[in-house]
């Protein structure tokens, strides 16, 4: 009767219940909505999706197109001097047509057309380059700066970078890898290493666990000082099952904490004590959890043993 | 029995009806309508209000709630399905109570009966109010929608998202677990 009075307010109601329904319905909501932001607040629609990359791909052949025309044309420091070949009957030297009088700072060009870019070129070229880059992200930046909630979607943020002192080569790779491929490769090779050890890690805590000693230095083979959290996490996010089983069994409540105070040995990462702390302690759902985290085995490590508090969510 | 099965079915019906009226004003919300999004206002509200009672101290709800449509309103945009719309404005609302809660921590050095001069029936509200934040998460809100909003559970279930059945066993089993803890003494006013 009072289930159907809680759940529709249908059937015979319980006094407490009407009696704790009308004392708590003094907290009610009633204050009307304030007044709404101007349409600025609004998010606009999406953008389509081939937007933007329409946008790169436009701005990148632009890119291209630019330093075809660079390079393709002839250089224009100095005069130039088209040399044609003389006709094949004649017999004298080649005519010689002068296209542009040589400014009278710069030295007269005679030399043929260059086979290769100089190093100064090359610096133009990627300064040219970068420009342009920059330039498309700034136009980017602006397309999205146009929606109208502006202040709630941040503008693209920039790729993370690395810090400078660890890749020095990276800051002009793109270009680079273009002019001389030999490095490109160089970089490809650690471009792939670290993210494969990533996935690892993510797949497969443990190696996670080698792969970040060696990165501090610490021989792969030692054992570390003490366990690290992720190491603790690891390990015991494994009893979560068991702990839950122990909440089910001994009328632990949904969402209840329970924690657990464990003492683990370095020499072989076992626990050699565990016991339920609070309210929990000595009662049969914190006898349970703590039989349950007891079979954790650990990494193991230098100290002799570490005590840890670890909470179980029920 | 079958006039039991009618009135279920019956209120699936108006419940039905009143989630394709939310569904049409939500999209008439994302398209930039103020009185729809008002409409949204009026029925969620109180969830709203709920959820943010079962967390954040009551002195800060309502302007809580003001926050939560204000984010809401100006993400419309980003509601992908409109008949989430609930569940959608409850996450919003969820997590606007813990960042108001980080924000208070370190300054909260007075509880929220201090802040405001409460009538006798706020009092004991609040009190009550003080052992149902210290039930499991799963029979806070439920609870707070019942008894504080008055919703019914068929409302609960169609405003949150949730399946009827888990509104049920959850309001059943708070109320149980609600009622032990008045008995032990816990929200009576000295309490604090």
């Amino acid at each position: 009767m009072g289930e159907d009075y809680v759940w529709d307010k249908t059937g015979e109601a319980e006094t407490d219940l009407v009696a704790l329904e009308r004392t708590l319905s003094t907290l009610r909501h009633g204050r009307p909505l304030g007044e709404l932001p101007g349409p600025q607040g609004m998010a606009a629609p999406p953008k389509p999706a081939w937007a933007k990359p329409m946008l790169l791909g436009a701005g990148l052949s632009a890119a291209l197109t630019l330093l075809l025309i660079w390079i393709l044309l002839p250089t224009t420091d100095g005069a130039k001097t088209h040399t044609l070949p003389a006709p094949a009957r004649s017999t004298t030297a080649a005519l010689q047509i002068p296209v542009a009088a040589p400014p009278p700072t710069q030295r007269p060009s005679a030399r043929p057309q260059p086979a290769a870019p100089t190093a100064a070129q090359v610096e133009r070229l990627t300064r040219a380059l970068q420009t342009a880059i920059a330039q498309l992200q700034a136009a980017v930046v602006e397309l999205d700066a146009m929606r109208p909630d502006a202040e709630r979607i941040p503008a693209p943020a920039p790729p993370p970078r690395r810090p400078a002192k660890s890749k020095p080569t990276h800051k002009s790779g793109g270009i680079d890898c273009i002019l001389d491929p030999t490095r490109c490769a160089v970089q490809e090779k650690t471009k792939v290493k670290r993210p494969r050890a990533d996935i690892d890690c993510i797949l497969e805590p443990a190696k996670c666990a080698k792969h970040d000693k060696t990165r501090t230095g610490e021989p792969a083979d030692g054992l570390p000082d003490k366990l690290r959290t992720t190491d603790i996490k690891t390990a015991m996010i494994k009893r979560k099952a068991g702990a839950k089983a122990c909440g089910a069994k001994h009328g632990g409540l949904p969402g209840e904490k329970v924690v657990v105070k464990l003492s683990i040995e370095g020499a072989t990462g076992k626990v050699t004590a565990a016991t339920a702390t609070g309210k929990h302690r000595d009662t049969p759902l914190g006898r349970c959890i703590a039989a349950e985290v007891s079979r954790t085995q650990f990494p193991r490590f230098k100290r002799k043993s570490l005590g840890v508090q670890y909470p179980f969510r029920l | 029995m079958a006039a039991a099965v009618h009135e279920d079915d019956e209120g699936l019906h108006a419940d039905v009806d009143a989630l394709a009226d939310d569904i049409i004003a939500a999209r008439d919300a994302q398209a930039g309508s103020r009185a729809a999004f008002r409409k949204l206002y009026d029925g969620y509200g109180p969830m709203v209000h709920a959820i943010l009672l079962a967390r954040a101290p009551a002195t800060d709800v309502d302007d809580l709630v003001q926050e939560v449509f204000v984010v809401a309103w100006r993400r419309m945009g980003e509601l992908r399905d409109a008949a989430a719309f609930g569940s959608w404005v409850a996450s919003i609302a969820r997590h606007r109570a813990v960042d108001a809660h980080r924000r208070r921590r370190p300054t909260e050095p007075l509880t929220e009966q201090h802040f405001r001069t409460p009538t006798l029936a706020t009092a004991d509200a609040l009190a009550i109010l003080q052992v149902i934040r210290k039930l499991p998460d799963a029979y806070r809100e439920p609870l707070v929608m019942r008894f504080v909003q008055g919703m019914t559970g068929p409302e609960i279930a169609m405003r949150t998202g949730m399946t009827a059945g888990s509104v049920r066993v959850n309001l059943h089993r708070g109320v149980q677990l609600l009622r032990t803890r008045l008995a032990d003494g816990e929200g009576s006013r000295s309490d604090g």
